[in-house]
């Protein structure tokens, strides 16, 4: 699903802040991304959802080398996976059900496949009321359901999830990770990156600790 | 619809139609008056072609005179492609030059005399088949060396220099507009880049193709465009309406009337969809290109 390959990253032409990573993460895995604030989590989920070029080393993503894609066919792939930012990201001039409704929108689906969809999601996330508000008018929990609802509607293989239950209350946080394991049993692979160890423990799973920008010794697993 | 534009209006949404309708109606204006000179100059040259004017000058007496211009009009009976000719009374010639003599030197004051106004000759041609040039001179330099043949030829060439300068200058205005546009329309483009840059990534992310990306700045642009367009060309019609009702008021004789016809008016109905054209090419290349640079 997700392999790299002695992969460096740098922003500009600062020094590199991902170096030498080296993992696998095979198809239906359910896998953590932990490390302290500023070792490079967010920036390892950039290469993985194609945002950001590595500055060397391999990344192949669902059997394809990124490197050798053509820039024309990065969108099919990138709209195979769903991604939640710990910022949400959402469009503040869409309404909840027309930013959970966009990975829809631009695959081409119909509008009433897309509307059907992108309501029954943000009942289920228990924002029923609310999916004609505005980002702005949402709680930062409400936002973050948005997100979350936005990164999955398209059933994607790949989700990746940067403190996806950071800005939510213990029920909905749970309710939401229910989704991840379900979604993960129907084969799509989570990556999930948290500092919330508590959370890494009760799921289990195989655990990707990142120090300083490098994968901590022991093959990436979590000391 | 679920999700109309995906990027919310900015400060240059707001601004741009004002600059594009400034540069749309210095344009329709340009267009529109370089039309309306070039009709009316192809009329008046029309008009002139099939015109040939000769002046018998006045000779020792009144009679000779008149001999001199019956032998000219006998003359041209028999000369082909002449369709008539008709010498001019003295009185009609008289108002012609009154304007710039005077009634008195013109022979139209109380005394009744004047200075000597030449005969004029009214000479018909046939527009499609011509005398041959150089007859009619030979034909009247026979009857009297003094007497003048004029074709209105250099009157007719400075006219069409004119032109030719009208519509250059009217072309350069037009070039520089559409340029204004353009540049216009990038420099928004690029500004509504930066400000919606976290949309952008989005999008990107998500999966949009540049296509799709660029098509949510292409129909801000296209509304710009149309708006500023429309605004521009309201205003030149409504100066061209004035144009128009002046040029009537003023109207000489000497110089062709300045009337906006049907194609002028359609060329600045049509400008608001140049404009929004224009805003839309360049929008689409401004993203596309910024696109380019990023994974």
């Amino acid at each position: 699903m997700i392999r790299f390959e002695n992969v460096g990253m740098r922003y500009g032409t600062g020094p590199e802040i991902l170096r030498d990573l080296t993992f696998t993460v095979e198809p239906g895995a359910f896998c953590f991304l932990t490390g302290a604030s500023g070792a490079g989590k967010s920036s390892l989920l950039r290469l993985m959802y194609l945002a950001h070029a590595p500055s060397r080393g391999l990344i192949s993503l669902f059997g394809r080398d990124i490197a050798t894609t053509p820039r024309e066919e990065l969108p099919p792939l990138r709209r195979q996976i769903g991604v939640v930012f710990q910022d949400f990201r959402l469009i503040p001039n869409l309404t909840a059900l027309e930013n959970a409704a966009l990975p829809l929108r631009i695959a081409g689906k119909t509008e009433a496949d897309t509307r059907r969809h992108a309501e029954e999601l943000l009942r289920w996330v228990g924002l029923g009321p609310f999916i004609e508000h505005y980002p702005p008018a949402l709680s930062g929990g409400q936002q973050q359901r948005v997100a979350v609802a936005r990164a999955v509607i398209a059933q994607p293989k790949l989700l990746l999830a940067d403190e996806p239950t950071g800005n939510l209350d213990e029920e909905i946080g749970g309710r939401l990770m229910h989704l991840f394991v379900e979604m993960n049993k129907l084969g799509t692979s989570i990556v999930i990156a948290t500092h919330n160890m508590g959370l890494v423990r009760r799921h289990g799973g195989r655990t990707l600790h990142l120090v300083d920008g490098e994968l901590a010794p022991g093959g990436g697993d979590a000391p | 619809m679920i999700g109309g534009g995906l990027l919310a209006p900015d400060a240059a949404t707001r601004t741009i139609p004002w600059m594009v309708a400034v540069m749309a109606f210095v344009a329709a204006l340009a267009l529109a008056l370089a039309l309306a000179v070039e009709a009316a100059a192809a009329r008046f040259g029309t008009g002139l072609a099939g015109n040939v004017t000769i002046e018998v000058p006045q000779g020792e007496s009144d009679e000779a005179t008149a001999a001199q211009v019956r032998s000219v009009l006998t003359a041209l009976a028999a000369v082909p492609g002449v369709l008539s000719a008709t010498a001019v009374p003295r009185e009609v010639t008289a108002r012609l030059v009154e304007p710039w003599l005077g009634a008195d030197l013109a022979g139209l004051g109380q005394s009744g005399v004047g200075l000597p106004l030449p005969t004029l000759i009214d000479v018909r041609v046939d527009p499609g088949d011509p005398p041959r040039q150089g007859t009619l001179t030979a034909l009247v330099g026979a009857v009297s060396p003094d007497i003048r043949v004029d074709d209105h030829r250099v009157w007719v060439d400075q006219l069409l220099g004119w032109v030719t300068a009208v519509r250059l200058a009217a072309g350069t205005v037009l070039l520089g507009a559409i340029l204004g546009v353009g540049l216009t329309v990038a420099l928004a483009t690029h500004a509504a880049l930066a400000i919606h840059r976290e949309v952008i990534e989005i999008l990107h992310i998500i999966g949009a193709r540049d296509s799709y990306i660029a098509r949510q700045f292409q129909r801000q642009a296209l509304w710009m465009g149309l708006q500023g367009g429309a605004i521009g060309a309201a205003l030149a019609a409504v100066l061209m309406v004035l144009i128009g009702t002046a040029g009537m008021i003023v109207h000489s004789g000497l110089l062709p009337a300045l009337e906006f016809g049907t194609r002028e008016w359609i060329a600045v109905a049509l400008l608001p969809v140049a404009t929004a054209v224009i805003a839309v090419f360049v929008a689409r290349a401004v993203v596309l290109r910024a696109l380019a640079r990023i994974m």
